[in-house]
């Protein structure tokens, strides 16, 4: 019996060591796919410069420098007297005017007299120094100092912009100042007028602005609108960066194609 | 148990005995393995129409859908936050029913375009129960989206589509709407200078849409 189980035993070892060892490859699955021919897949670029024409393309800051002396305007007093060593004097209009301008007129302002503060709400301007004699009714003064420079900046990239940063530095100290300004309409370059609403974008009297957003649409590569640096002394410089954020291009679109 | 076999092999005692159980061992293995045998006489018996047997396959197409540019024409100058739609038709001209079915894509011209997973392009993919409308690309069947939001990033390794069972049957068409998405960016460019991110990049995008066969049946019939 003892040999009997002993036999057993080696009969099953001996099938052990003779029975295959290695695993059988498993049978693969069928695969299918679609393959797509290539997809070509390409980003927009953005960006603005300023520079002296609509052709500029230069990718640096742009310098507004020799700026000429051809524009003075005149506003009158408001239908009341400015009296003596007065501050401030009530202007019908505030319309062209920036701090820093020469004021003249026939009595009560001293040569060399600056406006050093515009409130264009109440049409209130702040001069320096003081009436030297009262001022009568709705009498014309003359703001002059009026130096300026065209310039334009123009989107020389691919996509659409709706608006731009717009920053300057400037070699004035206050009172002096050099003020960007942008034209409702068309601007008559020999005079400085514009055929609609001026607005001044920014007013810097030193140093370095923070960049302040213009709106108005600029055409992707072509897009272009011309600005005015505008200073109240001679001899004056402003340099002018632009800067485009995703904030100021165009509204995103959703294309089906 | 090796060890039970070795001590009991120390016991037996004499070499003739050793010998033959190595012997037995060697006859018995031998016999369990071996499926010779020797017949003196035959038969056979051999059906006399030939059985048909044919293995199906798997075949998948796409192709724009409707007048869409699909896969195969380009997308140019997307600004952040666009989005650019496309529609596929995906056939599943196989025989055999699918599995499943993944995307992927990959880019001959990597870039942060496909490199990137958070600047870097996005899809949604989407499936409607029939065609969609031409132009507005409206789904007037049952939509549903087979691929969330995805960075391309991520499809450089095959995705599932969670597509409706339909589309996974052999002869299934499957309308498949494709959003491809530029991110939000936090690129400035000051005074022209192109900065270092996803402005001005090109990817060159090929989309692979790939079955498995249905799961192996064991069929008596």
């Amino acid at each position: 019996m003892k040999k009997i189980k002993l036999a057993l035993i080696a009969a099953v070892v001996g099938a052990m060591s003779l029975a295959p060892t290695q695993l059988l490859p498993a049978a693969a699955a069928i695969l299918g796919s679609a393959v797509s021919p290539s997809q070509s897949v390409s980003t927009g670029n953005y960006g603005a410069v300023a520079g002296a024409s609509s052709a500029a393309t230069a990718t640096s800051a742009f310098v507004v420098d020799t700026m000429v002396s051809s524009c003075s305007f005149n506003q009158s007093t408001v239908n009341s007297n400015t009296p003596n060593n007065s501050s401030t004097i009530s202007l019908v209009a505030v319309t062209n005017l920036a701090v820093g301008m020469i004021i003249s007129t026939t009595t009560g302002i001293a040569a060399g007299t600056k406006v050093t503060a515009i409130n264009t709400g109440t049409r209130v301007i702040t001069i320096t120094p003081n009436t030297t004699a009262q001022i009568g009714k709705s009498v014309a003064l003359t703001f002059s100092g009026c130096y300026q420079k065209y310039f334009n900046v123009n989107n020389i990239r691919s996509i659409a912009l709706s608006s731009f940063q717009i920053q300057q530095t400037v070699n004035t100290t206050a009172p002096d100042s050099v003020t960007l300004q942008s034209c409702a309409g068309t601007w008559t370059e020999a005079t400085g007028a514009c055929t609609g609403a001026i607005t001044n974008i920014v007013v810097t009297n030193s140093g370095t602005s923070a960049f302040t957003t213009v709106t108005g649409a600029l055409a992707a590569t072509t897009g272009t609108v011309r600005l005015r640096a505008l200073s109240n002394t001679s001899g004056r410089t402003s340099t002018i960066s632009i800067n485009i954020a995703r904030v100021n291009l165009r509204a995103a679109i959703t294309t089906n194609s | 148990m090796k060890l039970g076999y070795l001590s009991t092999l120390k016991t037996v005692g004499t070499l003739t005995t050793k010998i033959a159980i190595v012997a037995a061992a060697s006859i018995g293995g031998a016999s369990l393995v071996s499926s010779s045998v020797f017949a003196a006489l035959t038969a056979s018996a051999t059906n006399t129409t030939a059985t048909a047997v044919s293995s199906g396959y798997m075949s998948l197409t796409q192709a724009p859908g409707g007048a869409s540019g699909g896969f195969t024409t380009a997308i140019t100058a997307m600004a952040p936050l666009d989005s650019v739609v496309r529609l596929v038709t995906l056939t599943n001209a196989s025989t055999l029913n699918a599995a499943s079915m993944t995307v992927a894509v990959s880019d001959a011209t990597p870039t942060v375009l496909t490199t990137n997973g958070t600047t870097g392009l996005q899809t949604t993919i989407q499936q409607c129960s029939v065609a969609y409308t031409a132009v507005t690309y409206a789904c007037s069947g049952s939509e549903t989206t087979v691929r969330a939001a995805s960075s391309l990033l991520s499809l450089a390794t095959p995705q599932a589509l969670t597509l409706i069972p339909a589309s996974l049957l052999a002869g299934g068409v499957t309308y498949l709407k494709v959003t491809i998405s530029l991110p939000d960016s936090t690129d400035n460019t000051l005074n022209g200078v192109i900065p270092a991110g996803i402005q001005n990049k090109s990817a060159a995008l090929t989309w692979t849409i790939a079955a498995t066969q249905r799961t192996a049946t064991t069929t008596n019939s």
